[in-house]
């Protein structure tokens, strides 16, 4: 009994300093763009967008245990949906983001009773499979611009873009907290390790798993038009490119695969990678995910958070 | 008409071995699907090429280094990175497969850049011929890839059927700890199946790249032919993997030829998704 009583005290305390923690974070955050040159604030847009679609990966294939292979079908779509709206239905950027969002949310529902009743290895693939009928389906479609693509025009600077992204992740992450820290969260870990099990405990395994395609759909939407306003085009081949996946699989696999804070530390990694190497050696930037993948698979499984959750529960053990 | 009939089923051949290939490793390897298979595929191309450039073979003769190699390299990736990974449930194993496709699409990336390469240059007293038979001409190079796929399929069903090893493999797909009993490593049979799989995958690769260009980033578009022909064909079943071939190669022909290349795909996947919804055991369904 002592020792909960000690481990209760300290939760309490890491809690405030958590609190506190957040808080200066988004403080310094509101502020960054005040100081630093563009270059940076780039970066930092591409950390927050990248973040918001690890977060929710790793909400959809680590916590649910649903490998989705074919990610990249929701972030192409809702790119492609916010250039329709913005650029040729002539909307506000919010609105058609938000359109986006609707969207994605719409073609998760639709594609729920196909895909979600899938286990396993045809999630994956059936994912996978998808994403391909939307890629071909944006290529072969001239009012979009077929293969070639389009351009974005929306009026914003990447100073407008940073905020958006900002609220963007926080709210991804809040999401993602809620959910893992709730009940749902804890249907998700059950239906994760044994989802027949889960279902003859009283889980209703459809509808949670349905509640993570169709947040995860929602971020990656919004995520993927955040993108493509800043790249200002779109096309088939960057919109339905299997580097979206490829990139939050690598975030999630580095931070830690079922941590909260792992996916961020992930994204700012992959993001520095893309940043420095992406556009000089594009070959190169690659071919280090894929080693970081097999390297972290291979030799620490639990990514760095586990390590870190590791390590502090080993010093808690200790005793102060 | 009847030419692009045709053209779709003799295509479709190469698309068998292919999937095939990636039929073996899934039976043969307790359920791992090979999502490098692609890359496999474009890396037998590349292979062939560079045989072909430095050594000045024909790129059917390239076959006998490329596929060697091409085992080798499949044998040592599943035997000592995929096998530390068998114990978890097959879908775990895929992040670690996809990295190492990524590792392979990229160094090709890094050798050779980003443009489109084909073998066709390199053979030219068969490859840009046309052949005239019963008042049809085909290409001369779809009817080789047709009579390889049947010959290499053969080959493979003799194997597993009648070879020690062939039916060392088809035990442990069946269960891989007895086998162990019987003096059968199942974690050196399945290096063995992962090495076959590359090498299909590879020999799949020397005849695409004799029929059609290619890329480094080719990869994904053969694992989606591969999974499409497993799929509608049926895993696990060499006879499923030809007839998964021929319907792919057929669909690809006939939607290229009505409406567009675009839809040909688009068409393709629409009916693997459809197939996996309703009868994910294929056509044959389950029978090694």
């Amino acid at each position: 009994m002592k020792k909960n009583t000690v481990s209760f005290e300290n939760i309490k305390l890491s809690k405030d300093i958590r609190f506190y923690l957040i808080i200066g974070g988004i403080i310094v955050a509101l502020l960054v763009p005040l100081g630093l040159g563009p270059d940076w604030i780039t970066l930092f847009f591409l950390f927050f967008t990248y973040t918001a679609m690890a977060e929710v990966y790793n909400l959809l294939s680590g916590y649910s245990g649903m490998l989705a292979l074919g990610f990249h079908g929701f972030v192409g779509f809702g790119g492609y949906i916010t250039a329709i709206a913005c650029t040729l239905w002539g909307l506000h950027l919010l609105v058609s983001m938000f359109i986006s969002g609707t969207m994605c949310v719409l073609l998760a529902l639709a594609t729920s009773f196909l895909i979600i009743k899938m286990r396993g290895l045809y999630f994956a693939m059936g994912t996978l499979v998808s994403a391909s009928v939307l890629f071909y389906w944006f290529q072969g479609w001239s009012y979009v611009g077929g293969g070639y693509g389009m351009p974005i025009v929306a009026h914003v600077t990447v100073y407008d873009l940073y905020y958006i992204s900002l609220v963007i992740a926080i709210a991804s992450i809040f999401v993602a907290y809620i959910i893992v820290q709730s009940r749902v969260g804890l249907r998700l870990k059950a239906i994760a390790d044994d989802d027949i099990a889960a279902e003859s405990y009283g889980v209703d395994v459809f509808k949670t798993k349905l509640l993570c395609w169709v947040i995860s759909s929602f971020f990656a939407g919004i995520s993927g038009s955040l993108y493509f306003i800043y790249s200002g085009f779109i096309s088939p081949a960057a919109a339905f490119a299997f580097y979206w996946t490829l990139s939050s699989i690598t975030a999630t696999v580095f931070g830690g695969v079922r941590t909260i804070l792992g996916p961020i530390i992930g994204a700012f990694f992959v993001v520095w990678l893309r940043q420095t190497f992406l556009v000089e050696f594009p070959g190169l930037a690659m071919l280090v995910y894929g080693v970081i993948i097999v390297a972290m698979v291979l030799v620490f499984p639990r990514g760095i958070m586990g390590y870190v959750h590791a390590f502090l529960t080993r010093r808690k053990m200790r005793g102060p | 008409m009847i030419e692009v009939i045709l053209m779709g089923i003799f295509v479709g051949g190469v698309y068998g071995i292919v999937g095939l290939g990636l039929s073996l490793i899934f039976t043969g390897i307790r359920y791992t699907m090979n999502v490098s298979h692609g890359q496999m595929v474009v890396l037998g191309c590349y292979l062939s090429f560079s045989t072909v450039t430095l050594l000045r073979l024909d790129p059917l003769l390239s076959a006998l280094v490329v596929l060697p190699v091409v085992f080798c390299i499949g044998l040592a990736l599943q035997y000592s990175l995929i096998n530390r990974v068998m114990l978890r449930e097959p879908a775990g194993r895929i992040p670690l497969i996809l990295g190492i496709g990524l590792i392979v699409e990229n160094f090709l990336l890094i050798l050779y850049g980003p443009d489109a390469k084909s073998l066709t240059p390199y053979a030219p007293s068969y490859a840009g011929r046309s052949i005239t038979l019963f008042g049809i001409s085909l290409p001369f190079i779809y009817l080789i890839d047709f009579i390889a796929a049947m010959a290499a399929m053969i080959f493979v069903y003799i194997f597993l059927k009648y070879t020690f090893i062939g039916r060392a493999i088809r035990a442990t797909s069946e269960d891989p700890i007895t086998v162990n009993l019987f003096g059968v490593n199942d974690k050196r049979m399945y290096a063995i199946t992962f090495g076959i799989g590359a090498v299909l995958a590879a020999l799949g690769g020397i005849f695409v790249g004799l029929t059609y260009a290619f890329e480094p980033s080719y990869g994904h578009i053969y694992l989606g032919m591969a999974f499409s022909v497993i799929i509608l064909g049926g895993i696990g079943s060499i006879r499923g993997a030809l007839v998964g071939g021929v319907i792919v190669g057929l669909v690809q022909a006939l939607a290229s030829y009505y409406i567009g290349i675009a839809y040909a795909f688009l068409i393709q996947n629409l009916i693997t998704l459809i197939v996996l919804y309703l009868k994910p055991e294929g056509i044959f369904g389950y029978e090694v």
